[in-house]
C-alpha cells in the first residue's frame, strides 16, 4: 500500500513539479537491471573454496582517545571508564581491527538472493555496535536506540539515498534498506559527534570484517579468480587479485602503513 | 437580470463572479484551515504528552510517527506547516481573498471587480500552490522543516534536516503560486477600489473594511516580490549551486559546502521585509470587519471614523519600516536594531488610536449581542492583550531574553492570528446572509463563540509564562532542560484547552455547512445595516444589483440619528 | 422590531461577556504572579527592571482595558430599560488625547531601551574572558585561547571528529588552545566575552539566567559580554531552529569563584 501511495505522490508531484522546477531527482525506483533477470547463482558447497587473511598495521597506531561523553549527561552516566576512539584499533602484534574486506571484482553477472535475515545497527551506550559491517542490496537494517536520549542515524551516502531519522527515545527502531551497491556508507549521529559507523553495501555475501587480531575469512566462494579489497576509515583501500581453486583456501593479507 | 443560464463549469469552477470567486476562496481556506488546525493538535499532543506511544497514529503518519512516538524532525515539520499554512493558506486567503472579493464590489457599488478574468486566475493559481504544499508531506524526508521563516542554511542544504530535501522544494514552489496569486488579487482590489465606486461613494464615505482592503491590497503588491524574490534565489541556492544566502565553510554532514560569499542575513531581510507587512494583511482587514460588525450590532457609528482610516494607513505606511525588530538578536548592527525600535513602538500610537476607537463606540450603545457581535468584541480583547505584549518585543533590550520564546508565539496568537480569526469568524456570521440567502445557526453560533474565546485565552495567555520563563519556542521536548521541567503541567494545560479549542470549530464546520441549505433564510438587509451591499437583493446574482446601481449620499455608518426616527439610514437612502 | 425572548438572550450575553473579561483579567495576573524570569546570575538586572517597568504599564493598560470594555458591555447591552445608541462619534479632544498620550507613554520605553541596547552592546573590557563558542549540529564546543590569550586559526576543511573546530595546529596562536564540548567555564566578576561562530546552520547562543541571547550565523563572527556575578551551574540552550536535534543542543555553564576557577584552568588547561 505504501508503494502504491508512494508511486501515486511521485505521479502528482512530477505533474507538479513539471510546472515549476524541473521533476528533481523522481524516478529512481527503477530498479529493474539486466543483473536482476539473471537467474541466482549456484554455489556448490563440495567445491566452495576460502579466502583469508590478516589486516596489519605496520608502524606506531595513533592513540585511541578518552571520548568526551560529558557532551551528553545522558551517555556519560551508562560508562564506568572513558570510552576510548576506535578509529584505529590493534591488537599487540599490529593486527588491525575493523577493516572492510570483500570481494571486489570477479563475480560480474551473477545474482545472489538477499537474506531474509537483517542486519542490526544497534547504539549502545551512546556507540555504534558494530562500528563496521556489511550488507546486501535490499537487505533490511533494523537501527535500534537503545539509549534513553535522542540518536539521529545520519547516513550520508553518495550512491544510495541520504537519510536521517531521529530516535528520540528508547527502543526505538528504524528499518531501511540499500537500492546500490557502495563501499562504504558513513554513519553519524549528529547529537553525538563521536558516534560514526560504516556499512559496506554489496549485491553478494562475499564480504568480511576483521577481528580483534586483524583476521577474517570468506567462506563458501565458488572457485575462480577474484580481486579483493580492503577498506579501513583511516588508511583507505587497497586490494589485490587471488584465486580460490576448488574446494581451495586463498589468502589475502593486507599491510597498512601507519603514517603520521 | 436576465442571463443565459451558465454551465456548472463555468458557475461554480471557472467563474468571473467575484461572489462564487470569494466562496471558492472560503471553501479553500476552510480546507487549509482545518489541516492546519490537525498540526497544531499534533504539535500540542507532543508538547503535552513529550514522546508518549499513540500507536493509532501510526496508520495515519507511519514515518512521523513510527510505533507511535513522533519522531523531532516531524514535529519540525509540523510545526513549520502549521505556520506556512495557517498565516497563508487560511488568514491571508479567507480575509484578503475571500472576503476581499466577495465584498469590494458590494461596498463600493460595483457590478464586478475590475479584472474578472485575472480575478479567476488568481485563484486558479492559489490551488495547485496549496495542493503542493500538502502534498509535501508524502515526499522523502516529509514537508519543509525550516519553520515557516525558512532560514538558510537550514532550509538551503538537503542534508540539513530531512524536510530540507524535496520537502522544502516543494514549499517553495508553493509559496512561489501563492505569491502570484496575491499579486494578481492586490492589483485587482487597488484598480477596482480606485476606479469602480458607485456615484456618490468619496473615499471617506467608504466601509473601513473596504479601506482596509484597498490598504491590504497596496502592501501585498509592494511586499511579497520580495518574498518571490527570496524564495527563486534560495531555489537557486538549493539546485543550482549560487550562493546567495550560503558563506563559505558550511559542514553539515561531513562534507564541506562549496558555496561562498552569501550571507544568511540576506534571506531575513527579504523575508521579513514581507513577513511583516504579512502581519498587517491579515491584521488590517479583521479591523475593518470588526469596525463594521460593532457599529451595527452597537446602532452606533464608527467612532473617530477619520481617525481610524488614517490610523489603518499609518500602520500600513509603518509596517514596512519595522522588518529589522525580528532581528534584533541575529547579528544584524546594533544601530539598525535602535532604528526599528523607535519605528516598531511607533505602531502602538495608530494601534491605541483603533482600540479607543472601539471602547467609544461600545460605550453609548444599545448592543445587539449576535454571534458576529460576539466575535467582534472578542477581537477587540484579543487585538489589545497581544498589542500590549508586542511593547516588550519590540523594544530590543527586552526583546533579548524573550526573542524566541513563547512569549512570541503567545504574542502573535493574540495579535495576528486571533484578532485575525476572530475577525474572519464575526465576518462569516455577520455576510454569511448575503452570501448564501440564509443565516447560519446563532445558537449554535454562540455555543462555537463561547468554546473558541474562553478556549483560546487558555491556550495562548498561558504561552507567556511559558516565555517569561524561559521556554524556547520550536523545541521538541522542553523537559529536556531542567528549569523548563517545571513548566510540564502548564504544557498539558495548554494542550488540554488547544484539543478543545480544536473541537470548537468543528461545530463551525458543521453550521456552516448546513446552513447554507437549511438555515433560515434571510432578508436583503437582516442586520438593519447600513452599509451599501445591504441593498442587495437577499442572494445577489451576477452583477449584483437587480436594477441600476444605487448613488450612494451618506458614510456607511449613519446609526442612531437623532432626526430619524428608523435607527439607521442606508447609504444608498437620500 | 419584535424581540423581546432575544433582547432578554442578549442581556445574558452581554453579561456573560462582561463576567469573562474580567475572569480572564483576574485569573491572567493571579497566573502571573506565580511565575517569574529565571533567577537572575548576570550583571544584566538592567534588563529585568525594564521588563518589570514595562509590565508594569502594559499590565496596567492591560487591566483598565479589559475592565473597560467589560464595563461598557455590561453596561450598553441592549436589553436595559429605556437603553438607547447615541449618534455622537467625534471628539477632536479625545481623539488627541489618546493618541499623544499613548505617544507620551511610549517616549521613556524607547529612551530607556534604547539606552540599555547601548550598553549591553558594549565593547569588552581588556580584562574580559575571552572564548569562542562553536555551534554545530547539536552541540556546542568552547574554545579557551590558552596563557596568550590569542584564539588560533581555524579551517574549515580541517574539521573532523578529533578536531571539531578546525583549529590550525600550525597557526602558533592555536598550540595553546583548547576545546572543552557542551562545558563552559567562567569566573565569577569578571566580564566574559563570549565570541560565537557556526560551523553548519544558524543557532541562538541562550543564557537563560543570564538575559543573554545572540544568533550564531554562518560566515559571521558575533559576539556577547556580561558579567557572571552568582556562582553555581546553569544551562545553556539553542533558540534558533537548528535541526532535528535543535531541542538538544544544550551545555552547562559553571561559574565558579576566581580561585576555583585559576585551579580549574590549572588542572584542565594543557601545558599550564
Amino acid at each position: 500500500m505504501a508503494a502504491a501511495n508512494r508511486s501515486l505522490v511521485l505521479a502528482l508531484l512530477c505533474a507538479a513539479a513539471l510546472l515549476a522546477a524541473g521533476c528533481g531527482g523522481g524516478g529512481d525506483d527503477s530498479g529493474s537491471s539486466a543483473v536482476e533477470s539473471a537467474p541466482l547463482a549456484a554455489v556448490d558447497p563440495a567445491t566452495a573454496g576460502t579466502i583469508m587473511g590478516r589486516i596489519a598495521l605496520d608502524g606506531e597506531a595513533p592513540e585511541a582517545q578518552a571520548i568526551q561523553m560529558a557532551a551528553d549527561p545522558n551517555c556519560a552516566r551508562m560508562h564506568d571508564a572513558p570510552v576510548m576512539t576506535e578509529f584505529v584499533v590493534t591488537d599487540m602484534d599490529g593486527g588491525l581491527q575493523n577493516a572492510f574486506v570483500y570481494i571486489k571484482g570477479g563475480l560480474e553477472g551473477m545474482r545472489f538472493p538477499t537474506p531474509s535475515e537483517p542486519v542490526t545497527l544497534n547504539q549502545q551506550g551512546c556507540i555504534y555496535l558494530p562500528h563496521v559491517f556489511g550488507i546486501q542490496v535490499g537487505q533490511e537494517l533494523n537501527i535500534l536506540n537503545s539509549d534513553q536520549t535522542l540518536h539521529n542515524i545520519h547516513a550520508t551516502p553518495a550512491a544510495n539515498q541520504e537519510f536521517n531519522i531521529g530516535q528520540p527515545v528508547m527502543n526505538m527502531s528504524t528499518t531501511r534498506t540499500f537500492d546500490e551497491v557502495e563501499v562504504m556508507v558513513p554513519f553519524k549521529c549528529d547529537v553525538h559527534r563521536w558516534m560514526n559507523s560504516y556499512v559496506g553495501v554489496l549485491d553478494h555475501p562475499y564480504f568480511a570484517v576483521s577481528g580483534m587480531d586483524g583476521s577474517f575469512s570468506i567462506g563458501n566462494v565458488p572457485p575462480g579468480d577474484y580481486t579483493v579489497g580492503v577498506w579501513h576509515e583511516r588508511f583507505g583501500e587497497q586490494e589485490m587479485m587471488v584465486t580460490v581453486a576448488p574446494s581451495g583456501s586463498a589468502e589475502a593479507s593486507f599491510t597498512y602503513t601507519a603514517t603520521e | 437580470m436576465a442571463h443565459a443560464k451558465e454551465s456548472f463549469i463555468s458557475k461554480y469552477i471557472f467563474s468571473f463572479d467575484h461572489k462564487m470567486i470569494g466562496k471558492q476562496y472560503f471553501t479553500l481556506a476552510m480546507i487549509m484551515g482545518f489541516i492546519g488546525g490537525i498540526l497544531a493538535v499534533l504539535i500540542r499532543l507532543q508538547l503535552g504528552f513529550p514522546s508518549q506511544p499513540w500507536p493509532f497514529l501510526e496508520n495515519l503518519f507511519p514515518v512521523g510517527m513510527a510505533s507511535g512516538i513522533m519522531t523531532p524532525e516531524f514535529y519540525v515539520s509540523l510545526f513549520t506547516m502549521h505556520g506556512t499554512i495557517m498565516v497563508f493558506f487560511l488568514l491571508s486567503l479567507l480575509p484578503v481573498s475571500g472576503f476581499g472579493n466577495f465584498l469590494i464590489p458590494l461596498q463600493i457599488g460595483a457590478r464586478d471587480m475590475a479584472f474578472p478574468f485575472l480575478n479567476m486566475l488568481s485563484f486558479w493559481t492559489v490551488v495547485p500552490g496549496a495542493i503542493i504544499i500538502i502534498i509535501s508531506f508524502f515526499v522523502e524526508g516529509g514537508a519543509a522543516a525550516s519553520g515557516w521563516t525558512a532560514y538558510p542554511p537550514l532550509s538551503a542544504i538537503r542534508s540539513a534536516i530531512p524536510g530540507s530535501g524535496a520537502g522544502q522544494t516543494l514549499w517553495l514552489v508553493g509559496m512561489i503560486f501563492f505569491v502570484a496569486s496575491f499579486t494578481m488579487g492586490g492589483l485587482n482590489f487597488v484598480v477596482t477600489i480606485l476606479n469602480l465606486r458607485t456615484k456618490g461613494l468619496r473615499l471617506m464615505r467608504m466601509p473601513l473594511t473596504t479601506w482596509a482592503q484597498f490598504v491590504v491590497g497596496i502592501l501585498g503588491l509592494l511586499s511579497f516580490p520580495a518574498l518571490a524574490a527570496g524564495a527563486i534565489l534560495l531555489t537557486f541556492d538549493r539546485s543550482l549551486g549560487t550562493s546567495f544566502f550560503l558563506p563559505a565553510g558550511i559542514f553539515i554532514g561531513d562534507t564541506l559546502m562549496p558555496h561562498e560569499g552569501g550571507t544568511p542575513l540576506l534571506w531575513q531581510h527579504l523575508f521579513w521585509f514581507l513577513g511583516h507587512p504579512e502581519v498587517y494583511i491579515i491584521m488590517l482587514p479583521a479591523m475593518g470587519f470588526t469596525s463594521d460588525v460593532l457599529a451595527t450590532f452597537c446602532r452606533r457609528p464608527i467612532f473617530g471614523y477619520r481617525s481610524m482610516v488614517y490610523a489603518i494607513m499609518a500602520i500600513g505606511t509603518l509596517s514596512f519600516l519595522v522588518w529589522g525588530h525580528h532581528m534584533f538578536v541575529s547579528g544584524m548592527s546594533p544601530f539598525l536594531g535602535s532604528l526599528f525600535v523607535v519605528t516598531t513602538l511607533a505602531i502602538a500610537i495608530p494601534s491605541a488610536v483603533k482600540a479607543f476607537n472601539w471602547l467609544f463606540t461600545i460605550a453609548k450603545a444599545k448592543i445587539r449581542f449576535t454571534t458576529a457581535a460576539l466575535f467582534a468584541l472578542a477581537v477587540v480583547s484579543l487585538f489589545v492583550t497581544g498589542g500590549l505584549t508586542g511593547i516588550f518585543l519590540g523594544t530590543n533590550a527586552t526583546d533579548i531574553q524573550l526573542h524566541d520564546t513563547y512569549f512570541v508565539v503567545g504574542h502573535f496568537h493574540f495579535i495576528m492570528a486571533g484578532a485575525g480569526l476572530f475577525g474572519a469568524f464575526a465576518a462569516v456570521y455577520f455576510w454569511y446572509p448575503k452570501m448564501f440567502g440564509r443565516k447560519l445557526n446563532e445558537r449554535i453560533g454562540k455555543i462555537h463563540f463561547w468554546i473558541t474565546f474562553v478556549a483560546y485565552y487558555a491556550v495562548f495567555f498561558p504561552m507567556h509564562y511559558l516565555g517569561v520563563a524561559g521556554m524556547m519556542r520550536r523545541i521538541y521536548d522542553p523537559n529536556v532542560y531542567e528549569y523548563l521541567q517545571p513548566l510540564q503541567p502548564v504544557n498539558l494545560f495548554i494542550t488540554i484547552s488547544a484539543f478543545v479549542l480544536f473541537a470548537g470549530q468543528l461545530l463551525f464546520l458543521w453550521n456552516y455547512f448546513v446552513s447554507m441549505r437549511r438555515g433560515e433564510t434571510a432578508t436583503g438587509n437582516p442586520w438593519d445595516a447600513a452599509g451599501l451591499e445591504w441593498s442587495t437583493p437577499a442572494k445577489p446574482g451576477h452583477g449584483n444589483w437587480e436594477g441600476d446601481i444605487p448613488e450612494v449620499h451618506r458614510w456607511p455608518y449613519d446609526y442612531s440619528r437623532p432626526d430619524r426616527k428608523r435607527d439607521f439610514v442606508g447609504q444608498w437612502e437620500s | 422590531m419584535a424581540d423581546e425572548p432575544r433582547a432578554k438572550e442578549g442581556g445574558f450575553q452581554g453579561v456573560a461577556m462582561a463576567i469573562s473579561l474580567w475572569g480572564i483579567v483576574l485569573l491572567s495576573v493571579f497566573f502571573f504572579l506565580r511565575y517569574d524570569v529565571p533567577e537572575l546570575a548576570s550583571d544584566r538586572g538592567y534588563l529585568d527592571t525594564l521588563f518589570y517597568v514595562i509590565l508594569g504599564i502594559t499590565g496596567a493598560a492591560y487591566i483598565l482595558y479589559q475592565v473597560a470594555l467589560g464595563w461598557v458591555i455590561y453596561r450598553f447591552r441592549g436589553n436595559r430599560a429605556g437603553a438607547a445608541s447615541s449618534h455622537w462619534h467625534e471628539s477632536h479632544k479625545l481623539e488627541w488625547t489618546w493618541t499623544l498620550g499613548t505617544a507620551l507613554i511610549l517616549v521613556p520605553i524607547v529612551w530607556t531601551g534604547l539606552v540599555h541596547w547601548e550598553r549591553v552592546k558594549a565593547p569588552a573590557p581588556d580584562d574580559a574572558v575571552a572564548v569562542m563558542a562553536v555551534g554545530a549540529q547539536f552541540q556546542w564546543d568552547f574554545q579557551y585561547p590558552g596563557a596568550d590569550g590569542e584564539f588560533g586559526r581555524f579551517d574549515p576543511q580541517l574539521y573532523s571528529i578529533e578536531n571539531q573546530i578546525g583549529l590550525d595546529r600550525d597557526d602558533p596562536a592555536a598550540s595553546d588552545d583548547w576545546v572543552l564540548t557542551n562545558q563552559l567555564v567562567l569566573p565569577v566578576g569578571r566580564p566574559a566575552r563570549i565570541l560565537l561562530r557556526s560551523k553548519d546552520v544558524q543557532h541562538a547562543f541562550f543564557l537563560p539566567n543570564f538575559r543573554v541571547k545572540q544568533d550564531l550565523v554562518p560566515g559571521m563572527l558575533t559576539e556577547v559580554v556580561f558579567t557572571p556575578v552568582k556562582t553555581g551551574s546553569y544551562e545553556v540552550a539553542c533558540a534558533e531552529l537548528c535541526g532535528l536535534g535543535h531541542y538538544r543542543m544544550r551545555a552547562f555553564l559553571e561559574v565558579m569563584d576566581e580561585a576555583d576557577y585559576q585551579a580549574w584552568l590549572a588542572e584542565n588547561a594543557p601545558g599550564s
